[in-house]
């Protein structure tokens, strides 16, 4: 089943559209630095961008934060939220269920092709990054936010670290927008309804009256990937955001599979 | 002979509404079954419990043998469906989408080219790679009748498969649906074509604001009420002579007779009062029913 | 029967009070000399602290003001009072103060700047390391009597069972209400300090340890090595006294109004006891950016013009009179400051030259 749902994905003209576009804004931004030669102020804008003009191996961590907090969500929401909806919508669901494909199955289908989504898109969006920044900025060792440099197999594992953040941070997102997907037949309510989720945590996340409630948001940890990049590594947020993210995941597709197993199709 | 689909007191209630009310269906093998009954009726949500979309709200399904929906991963294989319309990915050709469908079976791999294939030259398809979304109506209801076929089953679900086709597509659709029957196949169709249904069905059964108002064979259907038509002058003698014959009633009067519900009594008991009374019958002879009018009768349309 | 299950529900919760909380193995006074004596321990750790004094927004104060209006992370390895690295983390870098025992390196990771720093000034800035629970916590321990202790129940905090110590300032016009430390009753290290103002209910400062070890950092960390791409700047001690006498021929006396100099020379100084503090600095009035602070309400008394800038803890007044202008700020009411003001002009500031 996975293989055929991934099967599906990968044959849909509309996967390689979406991650051409996340791939496209760090290209472009990357473009429009190198011509203007006009980075950030340090220490403001994006992480790592200001110091992109001087050192392009910063600019896949740079593209990823460019992406991480809007574009990445949004992207995932679609995918996901379209996963159940869409083929409810097509009206193929019930031709998929009564195959039969169990529908316990078919949700792990679902979320195990928007995972591989996800790792995908992050690790093309890195690798496009690392090619463009080479190429626009040119290669020197790895600057670490603490100061010194950061040894080259040293910088293997961090960004191989980071990746793997990022994708673990977006599957939050995806097994909520997988848990709308299962309750509405209308894949553009499925995304919305992950977006509502995803904004609300990010402007819970800014308020400092909403301090008490930071540490669940589903959204606050995400930029903890930066702390790979200093020295030493400060695990505790990375650590507590994979965790978060899998407590997330569980409840959210705990949630979903209660649903979708005892719903009625009617589409 | 065996049940293939048994149901007992099935109900599906959204919130006071029932959609079905204790319907108690009782399907043979072999049999060209015919699930009957105007638009809202509970025949789709009959068909989408029978096949597990649709949670009941209490009663019993028995398909092939076993429970539903708890035994889906055992029967479904071997049901074939059509269900409220086809429904494909329409980017993909009719083959693509059925090389999905077939993987996503779990069918076996190597033979997949071939049922593909088999099963669109069944139902006469050849689109080549034209996507789904360019296909005609017919051609959508082929393609999901092809997807429907495209493993040996042992039941056919079809809700309305003639919706679309033109005369002789239905033609072909009602010869395939015999060849199939004849081969083996127990076959549940809900069509709004009576007539079509008329000429192949061997049993049908009556679906009206959820409750199952008739099942049995169609010629049982066909003569469970009888009438005559009586052409006379003497209408007002006719009146009064069959008025001592108990059960029968003046179901319609014209200008130039009666039509009479015989309710069990035997039309020549009805020929020798008339006679007998002295009323100039100019002709007299046995309403036949058709299905559509025991239709119409039994769902009060 | 009725009467006597009433009775003895009634008396439950009086009774549940009398069930003995908790306690901490130490006597206050005990602790309190364990916390004075903890500079020497090492330990690293990340700390959160939290200040809410809402500092009027004044210009060019901005740094100071985001300190003590915000949350702030630091990470921190320490060996000893002249060998640590603080880092102070923001979302998308850091800046961090290496502590050796000729001065200090600071490292702003987003300029990339390295600024390094030969001895320490007698008066100089807060900086975010100041609001580490140990540091904070032995400076608000240092001026603590005896009399002014009192023990509060034991907390799990960063995996250590903290032993609590409130201290309540007696009188002598100071802003702090109390200070709450906990501190790890083995080492005396503080884990945890809060300090409400006068007057309010919360915490006006919180600090404290999230996670914590209490072992000697690596060398490798705590020492700083000078990235190739970073600029890299030299700079004198920053003592602010210095700098201000550079600019201002004013002597300020040795008391005012009963308080004594602590530290400073010139024409900047701290004076006070104990909670009661007061930064004093006098300076012509060519080089004060009165403008500036055009927003700040306005103060009567024996002067030209003077401002009030007012927040629960910390007080600051700012005085033009004769061609002098005066600041003054610390933990005192702005009573104590008006007061301390008017006997300061009423004394006058000697002038050298």
């Amino acid at each position: 089943m996975f293989a055929v749902e991934l099967k599906k994905m990968l044959l849909r003209p509309r996967t390689w559209v979406i991650i051409a576009l996340l791939a496209g804004l760090p290209v472009l931004v990357a473009v429009l630095l190198r011509v203007t030669g006009i980075g950030p102020r340090p220490g403001e804008g994006p992480a790592f961008l200001a110091q992109v003009l001087g050192n392009g191996a910063l600019f896949p961590a740079a593209a990823l934060a460019l992406i991480l907090p809007i574009f990445l969500p949004i992207a995932v929401s679609v995918v996901a939220g379209e996963s159940i909806a869409g083929e409810n919508s097509l009206g193929t669901l019930r031709y998929l269920l009564v195959l039969p494909v169990g529908r316990t199955k078919l949700l792990i289908a679902k979320l195990m092709t928007v995972t591989v989504f996800v790792f995908m898109a992050v690790f093309i969006v890195a690798v496009v990054a690392y090619v463009v920044g080479a190429s626009l900025f040119g290669i020197k060792p790895l600057p670490g936010v603490s100061g010194a440099a950061i040894a080259a197999e040293d910088a293997t594992w961090r960004t191989v670290v980071t990746v793997i953040y990022v994708a673990v941070s977006m599957l939050g997102v995806a097994a909520a927008a997988l848990l709308f997907s299962t309750f509405t037949d209308s894949p553009l309510a499925a995304v919305f309804g992950a977006l509502a989720v995803l904004v609300t945590s990010q402007v819970l996340d800014l308020l400092e009256a909403g301090r008490a409630v930071h540490p669940y948001l589903l959204t606050h940890y995400w930029l903890a990937f930066i702390d790979l990049f200093r020295f030493p590594v400060l695990w505790r947020d990375v650590v507590r955001g994979f965790l978060l993210q899998g407590v997330y995941i569980a409840l959210l597709l705990g949630a979903a599979w209660a649903n979708f197993t005892t719903k009625d199709i009617t589409s | 002979m065996t049940s293939v689909v048994s149901t007992r007191a099935l109900t599906k209630r959204y919130g006071s509404v029932a959609a079905v009310d204790g319907v108690d269906l009782d399907i043979q093998e072999g049999d060209l079954f015919a699930l009957l009954g105007p638009n809202g009726s509970g025949k789709s949500t009959t068909f989408r419990m029978l096949l597990g979309l649709v949670y009941a709200t209490s009663g019993e399904i028995q398909l092939l043998g076993h429970s539903m929906p708890s035994a889906a991963s055992r029967t479904l294989p071997h049901v074939g469906s059509l269900i409220e319309g086809p429904a494909f990915y329409p980017h993909h050709s009719g083959r693509a989408n059925l090389t999905l469908l077939d993987a996503s079976s779990g069918n076996g791999r190597r033979t997949r080219r071939a049922r593909v294939r088999e099963a669109l030259e069944r139902v006469r398809l050849d689109a080549g790679r034209l996507p789904y979304r360019a296909y005609s109506t017919g051609m959508k209801q082929r393609l999901g009748l092809a997807a429907a076929l495209l493993r040996p089953r042992r039941l056919l679900i079809l809700d309305e498969p003639t919706n679309g086709l033109d005369p002789s597509g239905t033609r072909e659709m009602r010869d395939l649906l015999l060849q199939l029957q004849r081969s083996g196949t127990t076959i549940l169709v809900s069509s709004h074509l009576l007539t079509e249904i008329e000429l192949i069905c061997t049993r049908a059964a009556i679906l009206s604001e959820g409750r199952l108002v008739a099942q049995s064979k169609v010629q049982d259907l066909l003569s469970t009420s009888q009438s005559v038509i009586v052409v006379t002058h003497d209408i007002a003698d006719a009146i009064n002579a069959v008025g001592s014959i108990p059960g029968v009633s003046v179901l319609e009067q014209t200008p130039d007779g009666l039509v009479l519900d015989l309710n069990g009594a035997e039309a020549s008991e009805v020929n020798a009062s008339l006679v007998s009374a002295g009323v100039g019958v100019r002709e007299f002879s046995l309403k036949r029913e058709r299905l559509e009018d025991v239709f119409l009768r039994l769902t009060g349309a | 029967m009725v009467v006597a299950v009433a009775a003895a529900a009634a008396l439950i919760p009086s009774a549940l009070g009398l069930v003995p909380v908790s306690k901490a193995a130490v006597s206050a006074p005990s602790l309190l000399r364990r916390v004075l004596a903890s500079a020497g321990v090492s330990y690293s750790g990340l700390a959160e602290s939290f200040a809410g004094l809402s500092l009027p927004d004044v210009e060019g104060a901005g740094r100071l003001a985001a300190m003590f209006g915000e949350q702030t992370r630091m990470r921190v390895w320490y060996e000893g009072p002249t060998l640590w690295r603080v880092d102070e983390l923001t979302p998308i870098g850091e800046r961090d103060l290496y502590r050796d025992p000729y001065g200090t390196w600071y490292w702003d990771s987003g300029r990339r700047h390295a600024t390094r720093t030969e001895g320490e000034g007698t008066v100089r800035f807060a900086r975010p390391a100041d609001l580490l629970p140990p540091e904070l916590g032995r400076r608000l321990a240092a001026p603590a009597s005896p009399a002014e202790l009192s023990l509060l129940p034991t907390e799990r905090i960063a995996g250590i069972d903290a032993a609590g110590l409130r201290i309540t300032p007696a009188g002598d016009g100071t802003t702090l209400d109390h200070a709450d430390l906990w501190a790890d009753p083995a080492s005396g290290l503080v884990v945890r300090v809060a300090i409400t103002a006068r007057g309010m209910k919360e915490p006006i400062i919180s600090s404290s340890f999230l996670d914590l070890e209490q072992r000697r950092p690596a060398s490798s960390i705590t020492s700083f090595e000078l990235p190739e791409d970073a600029d890299a700047h030299f700079s004198e001690a920053p003592d602010f006294a210095r700098a201000v006498d550079r600019y201002s021929p004013y002597v300020l006396p040795e008391t005012i109004a009963g308080a004594t100099k602590r530290a400073g020379a010139g024409a900047a100084g701290t004076y006070g006891r104990r909670f009661s503090l007061i930064a004093v600095l006098v300076l012509p009035d060519r080089f004060f950016p009165e403008d500036r602070l055009s927003a700040l309400p306005e103060v009567g008394g024996p002067w030209d013009s003077a401002r009030l800038a007012a927040s629960p803890l910390l007080n600051a007044l700012t005085v033009v009179d004769g061609g002098a202008a005066y600041v003054l700020g610390g933990t005192v009411t702005p009573d104590r400051l008006v007061a301390v003001a008017s006997k300061l002009l009423d004394q006058g500031v000697a002038v050298q030259r």
